[in-house]
C-alpha cells in the first residue's frame, strides 16, 4: 500500500485535509517483547473486537476507518480514495492542513555523541511490489564498537588491515533486498571480511579503501526454511582522525540474492544531523 | 551503474555455488585507489532514495493510536489506521 495509494498525491491530500492518520507494526503489539505499552495494545485489541463485532473484513494488514471518537466504522477494502472521499462525504469533516506536521518516517535512532550512525540502504535491481521503494536500516557502532575498525597508533599509506569481524558482521547483515522476512540475525552469515588499505595520510585525516565480501543464506518470507544463497563484493571508503569517531561509506559492486540482484549503500550520517 | 561490473557477474554467482575460498578474491581491484574515494561518494549519492519513493513522508502521521484519537476528538476528524507487519516507514515490512 505504501508504493501505491499512500504514494498517491490525491490520497495524501485527503489524509491531510480530512483525516488523522497514523500506522502500527503488528509486531509491536502483538509480540512479547513488542514495543507497545499496555493501553496501546488494548485500544488495537478494541478496534478489533469493534471491528468483528460490525463483521467487517478483518485482517492484521488493514486500512481501517475509525470515527472521530475512535471506534471501527469501516475498512479499507476497495480503491482507497473513493473509500476515503466517501468517508469525508459521511463525516463531514472541516478540511484543514494535517494534524500532524509530515516529517521523515525513518529516523536515525538515539545514539550517544561519540556513536557513528550508518543508513543504509537496499534496493532489489527489479520493479514490482518487492522493489517499489528502498528498504533501509539505521545501525549504530557505539565507540568501543568503531575503535574495532580503525587502528590504533600513526598510520601509513598502504598500511593494511581487517576490520573486526562481529563489527562489520552487524553491518553487514542488512546486506539484502527488500524482502518479508526482516530477520537479521548474524548467524545467516557464512562468509564475510571488510579490509582497508590507507591511501592517504594527510595533516593526520587518514583516507582508506575498503575492500570485502559477504555469503549468507537469506529466506523471503518469514517462518519458511527456504534461504537462498546470497553473495556480494563492497568497497568503501573509511575516512578517520586519532581518537575521534570514523566516517564510513560502503557499496556494493555486485551483490545477488538467489537470482535477484540488488544494491546497497551505506553513509555516516553526520553527527549535526542526527 | 551496476552494468559497469556485469562482466564480474559471472564471477559473483560461481562463487555463489563454489567453496569458500573462491569468495575471497571477488572484491579486489574493483576499482582502482585513484577513482575509488570519488566513485563511492558518487555512487552512495545515487543509492539514496528519490522524493518520489518518499510520498508516504508527505502524510501527517499520528505516533499511536491514542494519539490519533485525541487528536481526532478535537478536530472532528475521521481516523485512517493502517496496521501492517513489519517496518513500513524503513521498507523493511
Amino acid at each position: 500500500m505504501r508504493a501505491g495509494p499512500l504514494s498517491d498525491r490525491r490520497v495524501i491530500e485527503v489524509l491531510n485535509r480530512s483525516f488523522v492518520s497514523v500506522y502500527i507494526n503488528n509486531e509491536d503489539y502483538y509480540s512479547k517483547g513488542g514495543s507497545a505499552p499496555p493501553d496501546e495494545r488494548a485500544e488495537l485489541e478494541r478496534i478489533h473486537q469493534e471491528s468483528y463485532a460490525k463483521k467487517l473484513a478483518m485482517g492484521t494488514v488493514r486500512g481501517f476507518v475509525l470515527t472521530p471518537d475512535g471506534h471501527a466504522y469501516e475498512i479499507v477494502t476497495g480503491p482507497m480514495l473513493a473509500t476515503l472521499e466517501r468517508m469525508v462525504e459521511h463525516f463531514k469533516p472541516t478540511p484543514g492542513k494535517p494534524v500532524v506536521p509530515p516529517a521523515p518516517q525513518s529516523t536515525p535512532p538515539p545514539a550517544s555523541a561519540d556513536a557513528v550512525t550508518l543508513h543504509l540502504v537496499s534496493r532489489g535491481d527489479d520493479r514490482g511490489s518487492w522493489a517499489q521503494f528502498p528498504a533501509e536500516n539505521w545501525i549504530v557502532l557505539g565507540r568501543e564498537d568503531w575503535l574495532r575498525i580503525v587502528p590504533a597508533g600513526d598510520v601509513e599509506p598502504g598500511q593494511t588491515w581487517e576490520f573486526d569481524r562481529d563489527v562489520s558482521a552487524r553491518i553487514l547483515t542488512y546486506f539484502y533486498p527488500q524482502t518479508e522476512n526482516n530477520n537479521a540475525t548474524i548467524d545467516r552469515i557464512q562468509q564475510h571480511l571488510l579490509k582497508a588499505k590507507v591511501l592517504t595520510v594527510k595533516a593526520g585525516v587518514v583516507t582508506a579503501r575498503v575492500d570485502g565480501f559477504l555469503r549468507m543464506q537469506h529466506v523471503f518470507y518469514p517462518g519458511r526454511t527456504d534461504a537462498e544463497p546470497l553473495g556480494a563484493e563492497i568497497v568503501g571508503v573509511l575516512t578517520f582522525t586519532a581518537d575521534q569517531p570514523p566516517s564510513l561509506q560502503l557499496v556494493t559492486t555486485q551483490a545477488q540474492h538467489g537470482r535477484r540482484p540488488f544494491t546497497v549503500a551505506v553513509r555516516t550520517v553526520p553527527r549535526m544531523a542526527r | 551503474m551496476l552494468h559497469q561490473f556485469r562482466p564480474r557477474l559471472t564471477l559473483l554467482i560461481v562463487a555463489l555455488v563454489l567453496p569458500p575460498v573462491v569468495a575471497t578474491t571477488w572484491a579486489k581491484d574493483t576499482i582502482s585507489d585513484a577513482k575509488i574515494v570519488r566513485w563511492v561518494e558518487k555512487t552512495v549519492a545515487e543509492r539514496q532514495p528519490p522524493p518520489e519513493d518518499k510520498r508516504f513522508d508527505e502524510i501527517g502521521w499520528a505516533p499511536d493510536i491514542r494519539t490519533a484519537i485525541k487528536l481526532a476528538k478535537e478536530h472532528n476528524r475521521p481516523i485512517f489506521l493502517y496496521t501492517v507487519n513489519g517496518r513500513i516507514n524503513t521498507g523493511r515490512c
